[in-house]
């Protein structure tokens, strides 16, 4: 199995779990993850997983804890895509990604980041604690300069 | 119908596309098959990380009226101490056994565990196509 | 009508006769001498325009006009001395030899004379319907018999077409109850459409005046006094009306009032169309209240979940859902929201007539997994006893954004889209 893409678009960076995702490559990935923040802050951190058919209690697990460990390192992360079936069976079981916030596609997920993602320039903490979905007002266009890709 | 050993992570991978491949030529839905692999990937993680390894048994399952899935995990590992905590949904989710056998206990239609201590332990599951 | 005709098989046309006899050359002899010629009668028989076979007493075939190869696609040569059970389809085909046989015998036919509709069988193993007379002869001590053969595919074709026509406007016709009026509307006469529709006979109503088929209060009012003169001044009135029977039953009908005019264009009596249209009438109710139920049985078999704003998708749980229902309709309506790419789900609980632990617990597994799929719930309906319940239950839906009514919901669901974007 390759290795999963670890991509940035802009400043965010984004990961897109394809097919298979076996325990080892879920941890490598997310080593992998936690080493390219460290390296270069990035404001968020998009999981697409719209192409998993399967999430168990482990993968629930290491999504959670990517997810806290890159809030440590002061990095909102979202998760988009979730497949019905997916979202079935673990509410089912009991899975909840309680803390993760979750976006059902792509753009939508961009979109709710980059409002944040304007407000968390000046203060960090403020935007992380407003809901992703529900009270957000009209957001604007985040400005050029923010989105720039400063490494390609 | 088929046994398969379940030695490393990737034989749990291994396990659970053996499982939604057999659910999909029984056609069972697009979620029940979810639910199957999913289930089948909780025990089979169990069998490993618990049991130290082991194997699953996998098999088209019939009663009278309906036809299903089976697949039963055997491992010869030191046993579940507790069952009764185990299946509990009170089990911490610090605790890895904590989704794995209630999650795949409320995924299935039958369920039956049998541990003993340092001898192993079985799990049974059935799906029954609705 | 005629139209289709043409296009219609290879049913060959027939040679006119002037046609045919330049071929032979006869046109250019003298009238006299042809009469009295024996070609002329060969011609005769040879080009005629309907088609002439004879046959002897076994039935083979001694004469085969021009006209009968063109119709039957053989040639003469070829057919010569051949059987004519050859050019008759089952089961005539295998009938014919005792027929013949029978009359010989006993002299008893019934064809003689008369001219009948059969089937002819073509050499390519078409059939075709065929008129033929047939009468015999004696010559030089021989029986032979003659028949006349003519090909009626077309004129089959267009009786067909008229009598289709026929039943079309018979159809119409009786569909259409109809009844005439004097201006002072009473009854000059009504078809039996009406008579049928209405419940009487056609003497309980001569001469009876036309507000007999109406309500009693209409009959009073000012609106059916201003119909009439609108009627008896030349204006036409059409739209749905309510009669009632001789039973006092209610009809609804669709009727058009023609008043007739004289050539001073004086109206000098009225006549009535009218279509019963009670019982569609009544299916549209009955659609109504049927089609919501049918809606919601069709909702939970297919899509339970509705479309019904931008991004926006409405789930009506109704009526009593056990668990297996309960999660089909959680699969089709999450698959919906992912197809439709909705951010919004609102379900509606108003159909739900019993709060249940189980399908609270089902609701909130459902607005579990729609929260992890990152869309948001609504939900809609909880009417005052359902709140009770669901407190008493110690379900706690506080997480969840809940309205009384649907309309609010949709305002709320909406809000939150636009906020979104």
């Amino acid at each position: 199995m390759a290795d999963i893409p670890v991509l940035m678009i802009g400043d965010l960076l984004l990961v897109s779990i394809q097919n298979e995702l076996n325990d080892r490559i879920a941890i490598s990935l997310q080593e992998r993850i936690l080493e390219r923040l460290n390296k270069q802050h990035a404001p968020a951190l998009l999981i697409d997983i719209s192409s998993l058919d399967l999430v168990d209690s482990y993968i629930g697990r290491v999504l959670t804890e990517t997810a806290q460990m890159a809030r440590l390192m002061n990095t909102d992360v979202v998760i988009v895509g979730m497949q019905p079936a997916v979202a079935i069976t673990m509410t089912e079981m009991g899975l909840s990604l309680r803390d993760i916030k979750t976006a059902s596609s792509l753009e939508r997920g961009i979109t709710a980041l980059g409002y944040q993602f304007s407000k968390n320039v000046p203060d960090n903490d403020a935007a992380n604690d407003a809901p992703l979905n529900g009270s957000i007002p009209t957001s604007s266009e985040p400005a050029p300069s923010e989105i720039e890709s400063q490494h390609g | 119908m088929a046994e398969m050993v379940i030695r490393n992570e990737d034989d749990i991978v291994a396990v659970r596309t053996a499982a939604r491949n057999l659910a999909s030529l029984l056609e069972f839905s697009i979620v029940d098959k979810t639910r199957i692999a999913t289930a089948v990937s909780e025990l089979a993680s169990n069998t490993l990380v618990h049991g130290g390894g082991g194997a699953m048994h996998i098999e088209r399952a019939s009663d009278s009226i309906r036809e299903g899935i089976r697949c039963i995990f055997i491992d010869k590992g030191p046993g579940i101490p507790d069952i009764d905590r185990a299946m509990g949904s009170g089990y911490s989710t610090a605790n890895s056994l904590g989704q794995g056998l209630p999650g795949a206990r409320r995924l299935t239609d039958d369920f039956r565990i049998e541990s003993t201590l340092d001898e192993g332990t079985k799990v049974e599951i059935t799906k029954w196509k609705q | 009508m005629s139209a289709s005709i043409a296009t219609r098989t290879a049913s060959k046309k027939v040679k006119k006769t002037s046609t045919t006899v330049k071929k032979i050359g006869l046109a250019s002899k003298k009238p006299e001498v042809l009469r009295n010629g024996i070609e002329y009668y060969q011609a005769l028989i040879a080009f005629t325009a309907d088609a002439v076979i004879s046959i002897d007493t076994k039935g083979s075939i001694e004469l085969f006009n021009r006209a009968a190869e063109e119709l039957f696609g053989y040639t003469e040569t070829e057919i010569l001395g051949k059987n004519i059970k050859m050019l008759m389809p089952a089961p005539h085909h295998d009938k014919h030899d005792a027929y013949l046989s029978t009359y010989l015998r006993t002299g008893k036919i019934n064809i003689l004379g008369s001219r009948r509709e059969v089937e002819g069988l073509r050499k390519d193993g078409s059939t075709m319907p065929i008129e033929i007379g047939i009468r015999e002869f004696k010559v030089g001590g021989r029986q032979i018999f003659t028949g006349v053969v003519r090909d009626l595919t077309e004129i089959t074709e267009s009786r067909a077409e008229v009598a289709e026509a026929l039943a079309v406007l018979d159809s119409i016709g009786t569909s259409q109850a109809m009844i005439e009026f004097h201006l002072d509307g009473n009854v000059i006469t009504a078809n039996a459409r009406y008579l049928s529709m209405m419940g009487y006979t056609l003497p309980e109503i001569l001469g009876k005046p036309h507000s007999i088929f109406v309500e009693s209060d209409y009959k009073e009012s000012a609106e059916y006094r201003e119909f009439w003169n609108d009627l008896r001044a030349g204006v036409f009135q059409s739209g749905d009306f309510k009669r009632i029977t001789k039973d006092g039953q209610e009809v609804w009908i669709q009727a058009s009032y023609n008043p007739v005019l004289d050539p001073d264009g004086k109206p000098r009596k009225i006549i009535k169309n009218a279509v019963d249209i009670t019982e569609k009438r009544r299916s549209l109710q009955d659609a109504k209240a049927l089609s919501e139920r049918q809606r919601k049985d069709i909702m939970e078999l297919s899509t339970p979940a509705l479309s019904v704003w931008d991004g926006v998708i409405l789930l009506p749980l109704i009526g009593t859902l056990d668990s297996y229902r309960m999660q089909r309709c959680t699969e089709m309506a999450l698959s919906h929201m992912q197809e439709e790419e909705a951010q919004v789900m609102i379900i509606d609980i108003t159909g739900v007539p019993v709060m249940d632990t189980m399908v609270a617990n089902n609701l909130m597994s459902l607005a579990s997994s729609v929260r992890l799929m990152g869309g948001q719930c609504v939900v809609t309906g909880i009417s005052p006893a359902t709140a009770i319940t669901i407190v008493n239950l110690g379900v706690n839906l506080s997480h969840l954004d809940t309205r009384g009514s649907l309309q609010e919901g949709l305002k709320l669901a909406i809000k939150m889209i636009e906020q979104e974007s």
